[in-house]
């Protein structure tokens, strides 16, 4: 009897182990998930996925309204045709352009407008057809237009586009010709004045800065010793300004410019969210020193754990998803210029920046981020807090180089705009309060037990 | 509960994990289950050497030797689980891995010796394996 009761409680007891051996602590994989919270947050994701891609798609597509500025000394950049003579740069690129805005496929409504002043030195835009804006680009400007109210003119221009919805593309030297010579001197507050209500309806700017060869009269702002110099093929700037919302801007200088060129400057840029995470069990990038995610699945992972030796300390990898930032911001060099890593509780310092390669677009996990910022942490402060990558306004440092306050003589001192420095003042004045990073990307830390 | 017991009794011994980036792998999924698996089965063991093979079938496997049979076959199994363990939570192999294995092996012999002196006195045949102490008669 004994016996038989012992038999059948070591049965139980190899029943139990080999239930509780079976059932313990699996890990489990993140895409079979059962319990309901979790299943919850992942239909909250798709759910949120699929409408940031139906914006996406929404915004892919702009109204794009094109500004050409006529005024005589736009005359040299577009110099008659004639058999056998190049076409200048200027030309080729705006037939590219407005060819790409009158049948690419990103944009949906279009209009093109020459701006020019009346004999009262108010802006005038005449609303023209694409046949027209071409045959100005390829045999020249006829009109006699005197001079170019800067700040009068990017207002109506402005004023046009919000009314029509639609983004400015605004093609112009950017040589300021007032009817009164005393306005060069608060040039960068009526710029700012005349854009006021970008900033308002939460517009942003891109100024694309490139040189044409230019052909014929020149007429510099400053007039002494010359009023006006003949040119024969002196490179002198020209500008496309590009206003409107921020991912419509971008529809705009990714989809319709294309090529941009190496100088450019972006005002009233922000992104809210920048994917991130902290890189720690991938073997492309192996943490160093004491240091794991908080939360075993987390994915991302934005909240770690760290512990820095004296002898050992920790670094880790942050990659980052910034590949709908402008493409001159995702460059690694600027990247590695500009990015700030700062921390709250700890000394944390960036080590180096590197771009998505083609092994780490193939691995999964990593495809989704462009970008890896390796972060050093020497030394904690406190036992929790927080480290933070991101990405300041900066103002770009080409301005200062094409800017000059003597454009008298533009063979002797060639890509130079006057007080070009002091109309991007203007501009970047309008943003500077509004926020200091274009994006900012933070991760808690908790010292490690 | 059980996890922070049985991160801290093999963390006590072998130090925080290496590499560290697997530190949460380790404390909330190996530890534990090595941990619990190392106590069912020596348990299991220890009962089916004393009451299944001494007791229930009087196999004749009463020797110290045969004991200490026994006493090797839980200790490869205390090795292998953490191995196994470790590479099926695709955590990177380290010299930490094997010393964990180790670990668990001395684990597994004092644990096998302890249970054995809990539960041979309901042995018939093998009550005095490995030695008749602490039992009396």
């Amino acid at each position: 009897m004994l016996l038989k009761r012992f038999v059948s409680y070591s049965h139980t007891m190899l029943l139990c182990s080999a239930l509780l051996l079976s059932g313990c602590f699996e890990k489990q994989p993140d895409g079979q998930k059962t319990d309901p919270e979790a299943t919850v947050t992942t239909q909250e994701n798709s759910a949120a996925n699929a409408s940031a891609t139906a914006e996406t798609a929404a915004s892919a597509k702009a109204n794009v309204n094109v500004y050409l500025e006529i005024s005589n000394g736009m005359k040299g950049f577009m110099p008659a045709a004639a058999a056998g003579k190049e076409a200048t740069t200027f030309q080729n690129n705006l037939l590219k352009l407005i060819s790409e805005v009158q049948d690419g496929r990103y944009v949906s409504g279009k209009a093109f407008f020459l701006a020019k002043e009346d004999a009262q030195s108010h802006p005038v835009l005449d609303s023209v057809s694409y046949n027209t804006m071409k045959s100005y680009i390829v045999s020249g400007i006829k009109d006699d237009v005197r001079g170019t109210p800067l700040p009068a003119m990017l207002q109506t221009v402005l004023q046009k586009s919000i009314d029509q919805g639609a983004v400015s593309i605004i093609i112009s030297d950017f040589i300021h010709g007032p009817s009164d010579q005393g306005q060069f001197i608060s040039l960068d507050a009526d710029i700012r004045s005349s854009l006021r209500e970008a900033e308002h309806q939460g517009l942003a700017i891109a100024i694309l800065g490139n040189t044409s060869e230019f052909f014929g009269t020149y007429h510099p702002a400053v007039k002494k010793p010359e009023v006006r110099r003949t040119l024969q093929g002196e490179e002198i700037p020209y500008y496309i300004w590009v206003i409107g919302k921020q991912e419509q801007v971008q529809v705009v200088t990714n989809r319709v410019l294309r090529n941009l060129p190496p100088q450019q400057a972006y005002f009233g840029f922000e992104y809210q969210k920048v994917a991130f995470t902290a890189l720690l069990k991938e073997k492309e990038f192996r943490p160093a020193g004491v240091v794991y995610c908080s939360s075993r699945n987390a994915d991302p992972c934005t909240s770690v754990n760290l512990q820095p030796e004296k002898s050992e300390p920790v670094e880790f990898t942050v990659a980052l998803d910034l590949s709908s930032l402008p493409m001159s911001m995702q460059s690694i060099d600027y990247l590695k210029k500009n990015l700030k890593v700062t921390a709250t509780g700890s000394r944390a310092s960036m080590v180096s920046v590197t771009g998505a390669d083609e092994s780490i677009k193939a691995t999964p996990d990593l495809a989704r981020y462009s970008h890896f910022v390796r972060v050093q942490v020497p030394q904690l402060t406190a036992n929790s807090g927080a480290i933070t990558v991101q990405l300041p306004h900066v103002y770009p440092s080409w301005i200062d180089k094409w800017a000059t306050d003597n454009d008298n003589n533009p063979a002797a001192e060639p890509k130079k705009t006057y007080q070009l420095n002091k109309i991007v003042n203007g501009v970047q004045a309008l943003y500077r309060d509004q926020s200091e990073y274009v994006f900012s990307a933070t991760l808690q830390f908790n010292k490690a037990d | 509960m059980i996890q922070q017991f049985f991160s801290g009794l093999y963390e006590m011994v072998l130090g925080r994990p290496i590499p560290a980036n697997f530190t949460n792998d380790y404390r909330e999924v190996v530890f534990p289950n090595t941990g619990l698996m190392l106590f069912i089965i020596t348990l299991a063991i220890v009962i089916l050497y004393y009451y299944v093979l001494n007791r229930v079938m009087s196999t004749g496997l009463y020797k110290t030797q045969h004991w200490v049979m026994f006493l090797i076959l839980n200790a490869i199994i205390a090795f292998i689980i953490p191995v196994t363990q470790v590479s099926s939570n695709d955590i990177e192999t380290h010299s930490y891995t094997y010393m964990f294995a180790f670990v668990n092996v001395v684990f597994s012999l004092i644990l096998f010796f302890v249970f054995s002196i809990l539960l041979k006195k309901g042995s018939v045949q093998a009550w005095t394996t490995p030695m008749k102490w602490p039992n009396k008669r």
